[in-house]
């Protein structure tokens, strides 16, 4: 092929490419690009909305300064992301085993893989409400099984302390999410063509080479988008936190502090610099991931 | 390969139609059970086509039934749901020239606020009279969301409402809120096993403990107390009351913090104690609702509530049904008068609205606090009115026998400091407490802590 | 393989499996033996794992005192509209993203990310503005709309990550044969990755199926409410139905489990015998 020609395809290449993309930049751009203005904007002004006397001032980044300077706010970051790391990594090995397992032809196969969607299928708002009522210290499920089994040898308020309260919203967490995991992880693996598994087979690959060899490196993305977007999602936790403790026993998430900040003390400018905080925060766990991942999810 | 592949392309095509279909006869039956195709249209839009507007939706200012009628629409929440929903019925009804529309919200304090913060700071007309938590009644006001109703309720109406609620309304001078109903908490207790032991009904905190030792093993009761200790603001209501009823209070007459002082740290201590030694041990995790399901299991001895759990606590899925009695909350060592904490709705107009709606709001804010709109709304909702006349009322007393002694428990009642940065001080309260009660934080340096803390907010 | 080793590796797998399965479904049938249990054995402490009697008033509450079937109906419209919506323009802008060649493909995957990375609460009353200026509020679309939004980010990772991994090669043989791009796309490459469209679009579908403070901002008529906001409007001031709230997240969850039942076996069955295997 002639390099004229190569570079004309490109270029049709790159205006289809850009003509397909279209749609979703439309979309996205109406509706996302907006609130994030505006919020950049709110940031960069003292803008209590209970003291309309203030005339709402431009402070530049007093706002992001005041952040570094407030522990409570540094502590719910920190809360955050060992929350984060703990859930997105039980959430990683309960999915990953739950994926495996539904790839394999076994009978009623079809009926583990839905109800292992159950968790997640139940609105938020209710399952929430739902696990409070389990760790209830009078009437919990929870108590109840741990005592029949004899782990514990009387009832616990497990949300009334730290340890307990964490444990409970971790277990709650995975217990919904991991069904997620799980699912995009059984898209991966059903992608791998069987003949890589045959072929293994031939050469003698055991379980765990298989495992190694051939499972692994080709759901490896799959698995990094996965957990890519669980930990955005874990790290901007909310209604689980609200529903079940309020914040209590050192639990306050940065997304329950900057919900406090925005609409409790309708503080918008300090809100909205705690709500910029949380997205810088996000994009540089982003960009670690894009650092392991993105070529190869670009790569053609 | 070809062939597969068309096989492929088939199967993929019948599960797009399939899908499409699906949206398709959605739609559809929408439009066969609302008999509104309007609807139906709007699923398309979504497609990026602009038949949005569809006049026959838009519900503003003209109503097809013949006259010109004034659209209100009034937001509240389900807490008290399906009562005011009967009495907007009856103001529908009974005259012509106004329609009060709903738009019901969930029970839950902070959806409720948030969603009027929301429509409210941007400058929606989308509501207009808002049923208002009175502890945000400051902060709206400051926020300039609030119409002055001082021109719609006059004086002669407020006199006849309870003074405290009357001022709890007031903000700067001005009635930027009508009294609709007021809460205010009681002793619920166990007459039964007061009679059972022979027992006087204690009217101090050491006496009620005192009985709880005895009262243990009784009739099912296995803890000496129950109240609402989680972090969220029935502890603050929880805790004020403390304060108050033991001579001490978080704000003096001129509005500086005292709340470190000798009698708050005592008050404090007092329901440590019961946290540690009488509550179940789930009461820093317990609101309202967790409270309730323990006392209506007949283990507790007392439940500290609002006046309403009089009803609900006597259900069908109660154990205590016809075993409980009233009495108003105990004083500390220091306290002589025992205060309880006002809660309570007020009806409060959006200032954006403009003058027609705002006449038309206060028609209707009238007609809510007039004393026979009260009475019914405290029959079939139990919650306490405003208006003083109705506690004394003969068909009120017959159906809430202890509303006689409850009149003199609403007159006793505080409210919470008004501020506009009430929420702050409010968590400031929730956090530090919660810290003492579990034993985090020591009583007297989480007062401190909080002290501080607000000390911090006055200036 | 032998057998004896196998039978044993069958039992011990299928008890695995048991117990896993077990641990996640507690919960829910907690929740199912609540909605038919009598009214007063549900907070009976200690807990009560038989019920006395079965019953199924609290099913007949929820759909007698609400509209309840309107609630269902409209979330229905709404989950379903986002997911063929974001899987149709997802998938379009992912196989993009992932075989053609331009520049700035890292770049657009970022932004379209950074998206899904902005707090909702921030975000809530701007488009609450923005809705009410395009006269969207209470309308499907205005739910729709910032449905797809959430939605769209995580399709367009997802399907880019499965069309890369797609063998290479496979549009030059379709184009030399000329078929145009539009043909490649929807005849050769998306019935490649359904297994994959079948995975995001449940995922999709579920997010919006379970969205709660937005369908509550944007949807004010009683009659445009989905079902979680239907669900939260349960509870009144003394009374938590905590009977009707268990019997409505059986009907709401049921279906879905039908739902993925039937779609398994028209989608998934015998996926892995399709495309990627030339």
């Amino acid at each position: 092929m002639g390099k004229k020609k190569n570079s004309s395809i490109m270029k049709t290449e790159a205006r289809d490419a850009w003509i397909m993309m279209a749609p979703a930049i439309i979309v996205l751009s109406v509706v996302a690009v907006y609130p994030i203005i505006r919020t950049v904007w709110l940031s960069l002004h003292e803008m209590v909305l209970t003291d309309p006397g203030s005339g709402y001032p431009f402070i530049g980044i007093k706002n992001y300064i005041a952040i570094f300077k407030d522990k409570r706010a540094l502590e719910s970051i920190a809360f955050t992301l060992k929350f984060t790391v703990t859930t997105v990594v039980f959430e990683l090995l309960i999915g990953f085993t739950a994926a495996l397992i539904m790839n394999k032809p076994f009978k009623g196969k079809g009926v583990v893989r839905a109800a292992i969607l159950i968790p997640w299928a139940i609105p938020t708002s209710v399952s929430a409400m739902m696990w409070k009522f389990i760790y209830n210290d009078q009437y919990g499920l929870f108590n109840d099984i741990l005592l029949r089994f004899g782990i514990i040898d009387k009832y616990k308020a497990w949300l009334s302390t730290a340890d307990g309260s964490f444990m409970a919203l971790v277990i709650t967490d995975v217990w919904k999410t991991a069904p997620y995991m799980a699912l995009l992880i059984l898209a991966g693996l059903q992608m791998i063509p069987e003949e890589l598994y045959e072929a293994a087979e031939i050469d003698g690959a055991s379980v765990f080479q298989k495992f190694f060899y051939v499972t692994l490196p080709t759901v490896k993305t799959t698995v990094l988008v996965a957990l890519l977007f669980r930990t955005l999602d874990a790290f901007r936790v909310f209604d689980l936190i609200s529903v079940m403790t309020g914040g209590a026993n050192g639990t306050e998430s940065v997304s329950v502090y900057t919900y406090n900040h925005l609409m409790k003390f309708l503080d918008f400018g300090y809100g909205s610099a705690m709500a910029m905080m949380i997205f810088v925060v996000v994009f540089i766990i982003s960009l670690i991931y894009m650092r392991v991942l993105g070529d190869q999810i670009t790569d053609r | 390969m070809k062939k597969k592949m068309w096989k492929r392309v088939a199967a993929l095509a019948a599960a797009s139609i399939m899908t499409l279909s699906l949206a398709g006869c959605g739609s559809g039956s929408d439009a066969g059970t609302s008999g509104d195709a309007g609807n139906a249209e709007n699923t398309e839009s979504a497609a990026g086509a602009e038949n949005v507007e569809n006049p026959a939706e838009d519900t503003e200012v003209v109503q097809a039934d013949g006259g010109e009628k004034i659209i209100l629409k009034f937001s509240f929440d389900q807490g008290v749901g399906e009562p005011t929903q009967k009495i907007v019925d009856k103001f529908n009804a009974s005259q012509d020239k106004i329609q009060v529309e709903t738009v019901i919200l969930p029970q839950d304090a902070n959806t409720v606020h948030d969603d009027f913060v929301n429509k409210l700071a941007s400058g929606d007309t989308s509501v207009d009279i808002m049923g208002l938590d009175v502890v945000y009644v400051a902060e709206f006001a400051s926020a300039g969301w609030l119409a002055d109703l001082s021109g719609y309720l006059g004086s002669d109406i407020t006199d006849q409402m309870l003074a405290g609620t009357v001022e709890a309304a007031t903000y700067d001078g001005k009635l930027v809120a009508a009294p609709w109903f007021t809460n205010s908490s009681v002793m619920f207790y166990r007459q039964d096993v007061l009679e059972e032991l022979n027992e006087e009904v204690p009217t101090t905190w050491e006496g009620w403990m005192a009985l709880a030792d005895k009262a243990v093993g009784v009739n099912g009761i296995e803890y000496g107390a129950d109240f609402q200790a989680a972090q969220s603001e029935a502890l603050v209501t929880n805790w004020v009351e403390y304060v108050w009823s033991n001579g001490g209070d978080i704000l003096d007459e001129n509005g500086m913090p005292v709340i470190n002082s000798e009698q708050n740290v005592e008050a404090t201590e007092i329901m440590k104690k019961l946290v540690d030694e009488y509550a179940p041990e789930g009461v820093t995790t317990y609101t309202e609702t967790e409270s309730e399901q323990v006392f209506k299991e007949g283990k507790c001895l007392f439940i500290r509530d609002w006046s309403g759990f009089w009803t609900s606590g006597q259900g069908d899925d109660s154990k205590v049904t016809g075993k409980i009695a009233a009495t108003k909350l105990p004083v500390g060592p220091s306290g002589t008068e025992s205060h309880t904490c006002l809660g309570g709705l007020d009806l409060v107009v959006n200032n954006n609205i403009d003058d027609t709606q705002k006449e038309a709001a206060g028609e209707f804010i009238k007609f809510m606090t007039s004393e026979e709109t009260q009475k019914e709304m405290t029959l079939i909702s139990s919650q306490p009115p405003v208006i003083k006349a109705v506690y004394s009322d003969a068909e009120i007393l017959e159906a809430i026998p202890f509303y006689s002694d409850f009149f003199g428990i609403i007159e006793g009642g505080k409210s919470r400091p008004k501020s506009p940065r009430y929420a702050k001080v409010s968590d400031a309260i929730q956090r530090n407490i919660h810290q003492a009660m579990t034993g985090e934080m020591e009583v007297k340096a989480a007062l401190d802590a909080l002290q501080a803390e607000v000390e911090e907010l006055s200036k | 393989m032998q057998k004896k080793k196998s039978i044993w590796k069958e039992v011990l797998f299928y008890l695995f499996v048991c117990v896993f399965v077990g641990i996640i479904v507690l919960p829910f049938f907690w929740q199912f033996l609540t909605s038919v249990k009598p009214l007063s054995e549900i907070s009976a402490i200690p807990a009560k794992w038989i019920p006395s009697s079965v019953h199924g008033q609290f099913y007949v509450n929820v759909f007698e005192k609400h509209p309840f079937a309107k609630y269902l109906l409209n979330s229905l419209i709404v989950a379903t509209t986002t997911t063929v919506l974001s899987i149709l323009i997802g998938a379009s802008a992912a196989y993009a993203l992932a075989r053609l060649r331009f520049k700035g493909k890292k770049i657009m995957l970022m932004a379209i990310l950074s998206i899904s990375m902005f707090p909702t609460i921030a975000t809530l009353s701007p488009i609450y503005l923005l809705l009410k200026q395009l006269k969207l509020l209470n309308k499907y679309a205005g739910l729709v709309i910032p449905y797809i939004t959430f939605a769209l980010p995580l399709a367009i990772w997802l399907l880019t990550n499965f069309f890369s991994q797609l063998p290479k090669g496979f549009e030059e043989a379709a184009s030399i044969d000329g078929c145009s791009r539009a043909r490649i796309f929807f005849q050769i490459m998306l019935p490649l990755i359904k297994p994959a469209i079948f995975s995001v679009g449940l995922i999709v579908f579920i997010n919006a199926w379970n969205e709660y403070i937005y369908a509550l901002t944007f949807m004010t008529d009683d009659m445009m409410r989905t079902v979680p906001v239907g669900i939260a409007l349960f509870p009144s001031n003394y009374e938590l139905p905590w009977g009707d709230m268990a019997a409505a997240s059986v009907v709401v969850t049921v279906p879905l489990i039908i739902l993925v039942l039937i779609f398994q076996r028209k989608i998934i069955a015998g996926l892995t015998t399709g495309g990627v295997k030339e």
